[in-house]
């Protein structure tokens, strides 16, 4: 061991002293511990009904089927429950009406022809998410993982038919102009820096960051919006949202045992900070033992790693583990 | 039996929401995690939030099925290590100094002073590692964590922890102009 070594980490020792804690601050800290268990325990768990929404680029296809079957879903909610329709119009994530509510809204979408409608009603739906959220924050209710999805589904439904339209760009801005308001919204409310909080602010840098990037460059960003169904075709929505979930939760693609580490890819910066991830991850072919190299879960021995925590790139390969030692990938922007 | 083989037991139990095992795994942890929240923060009110946010992660995580698969301390070392990144991102913590309770092993007030300016130095230039050579160097040579379960808490292999933790001693030295 080298002498500065042991003078650092002697040096870091300092960092040893901490203060006796206080005993009434550990017996508040176990009691609302106690207490978020017993509330979450008590809870169902809130299901936001799951659209295949990533088959939305299959959508032309099946048009003509589509529109029958919500056609007749239409007449039968008029017929019986027309009521309810309208009721369901005001209900939240969690309501008994709010799967109402989202099937209208998947109706209005069926009927719409053309895409500059399509995009505008994806786009309004888009907002509607972000209400939704604002007013259970506003009533101190959770925001799960599947409200906070249903908004990043709504924005990517509305990417994925403006694209289509003959004003790629213009549409683009919109959804730009959209998210910077519902940044603006959230700064101005009350911080608290709660876990959802720091979920959602990831959620919309990636979101801006995405259109950002594809305003200079649609084409890109009908390409990354191809991977993305591509691998929700092949693994499955599912996975797909685990991923989305652990980058925004971690700020890493991958939790243990969950999702691996990413091998043999193409080069992908700090995940939430690259607009075009999956198609920098899913760069080469997809097998199926190695799912986008997402599921290796190795911790031992060198395995190529794509971070690098090296502005300009530096060699990760100082690792013991003999031959296996890889090298980072180039970090930077 | 290593501490990860010890915990592997757990698993099931908290991915049900077993109350009593999630209690267990609260009382087991709340420490260490004030510990190491009050190390990089140096507040005794930020180690308690980090306390309060890493747990409060932690039952959300598992009530939405995710969670840690297969070994917790790692899983709530990541937790609250994001969210004190989170806070090095927000703003500039205050380092409030010794309480007054403190009680020091050293009784002259200077040499307590003088240990005081080195932490808030050191907590500093750790503040200004790279995020995962902070990690790698904080969970071992402070926490004393094995190398194996950094490896988990950071999801990278043994052997890039290990060069992760080397180029942060460096890093920490240029800064801090150790002579040799």
């Amino acid at each position: 061991m080298n002498n500065w070594e042991d003078e650092i980490k002697q040096k870091l020792e300092k960092l040893d002293a901490i203060p006796d804690r206080n005993p009434l601050r550990v017996q508040s800290a176990k009691k609302n511990f106690l207490s978020e268990m017993r509330q979450l325990a008590a809870e169902t768990t809130v299901s936001v009904p799951r659209k295949s929404w990533w088959n939305q680029l299959n959508i032309k296809k099946e048009t003509f089927s589509m529109k029958l079957i919500t056609i007749a879903t239409v007449l039968s909610l008029l017929l019986g429950g027309g009521i309810t329709a309208v009721a369901a119009q005001d209900s939240l994530p969690g309501d008994l009406l709010y799967p109402v509510k989202t099937l209208v809204e998947d109706i209005e979408l069926g009927l719409a022809t053309d895409p500059e409608t399509e995009f505008d009603i994806a786009l309004n739906h888009a907002y509607k998410r972000f209400e939704e959220i604002q007013i259970l924050l506003d009533e101190d209710e959770v925001v799960g993982e599947a409200h906070l999805l249903a908004w990043q589904e709504s924005f990517q439904r509305a990417l994925q038919y403006g694209i289509n339209t003959e004003d790629p760009i213009g549409k683009l801005l919109m959804v730009q102009q959209q998210l910077q308001y519902q940044e603006e919204m959230m700064n101005k409310g009350e911080q608290t820096g709660v876990p959802f909080q720091n979920q959602f602010e990831r959620m919309m840098n990636y979101q801006a960051g995405l259109v950002d990037a594809s305003i200079e460059n649609p084409e890109l960003l009908a390409s990354e919006l191809e991977f993305m169904a591509n691998y929700s075709n092949q693994y499955g929505e599912e996975k797909l949202e685990n991923v989305w979930m652990n980058m925004y939760m971690f700020g890493a693609l991958d939790t243990e045992g969950e999702v691996g580490e990413v091998q043999n890819q193409g080069e992908v910066q700090h995940p939430v900070e690259d607009p075009f991830m999956w198609m920098h991850l899913l760069g080469n072919p997809l097998t199926e033992n190695d799912p986008a190299g997402l599921d290796q879960g190795g911790t031992t021995g060198g395995a190529q790693n794509s971070y690098n925590d090296q502005p300009n790139g530096g060699n990760q390969g100082e690792n013991d583990n003999g031959n296996d030692g890889g090298s980072g990938g180039n970090g930077g922007k | 039996m290593s501490i990860i083989e010890e915990e592997e037991g757990l698993i099931s139990r908290l991915q049900a929401f077993d109350m009593s095992a999630l209690e267990a795994v609260f009382d087991q942890y709340n420490e260490a995690i004030f510990r190491y929240g009050y190390r990089l923060l140096g507040s005794q009110d930020k180690a308690e939030e980090c306390v309060a946010e890493t747990f409060s992660r932690f039952l959300h995580s598992l009530k939405n099925g995710k969670g840690p698969k297969k070994y917790v301390r790692p899983y709530l070392y990541r937790m609250a290590h994001n969210w004190i990144t989170d806070q090095y991102r927000r703003a500039i913590p205050e380092d409030e100094g010794l309480p007054e309770h403190y009680a020091s092993q050293n009784d002259h007030p200077e040499e307590i002073v003088l240990d005081n300016i080195e932490s808030q130095e050191i907590r500093k230039v750790l503040r200004e590692l790279p995020d995962n050579q902070r990690q790698a160097v904080v969970l071992k040579f402070l926490e004393g964590l094995e190398n194996q379960e950094i490896a988990i808490a950071m999801n990278k292999p043994v052997g890039a922890v290990k060069a992760l933790q080397h180029r942060g001693l460096q890093t920490i030295r240029k800064k801090l102009e150790v002579k040799l």
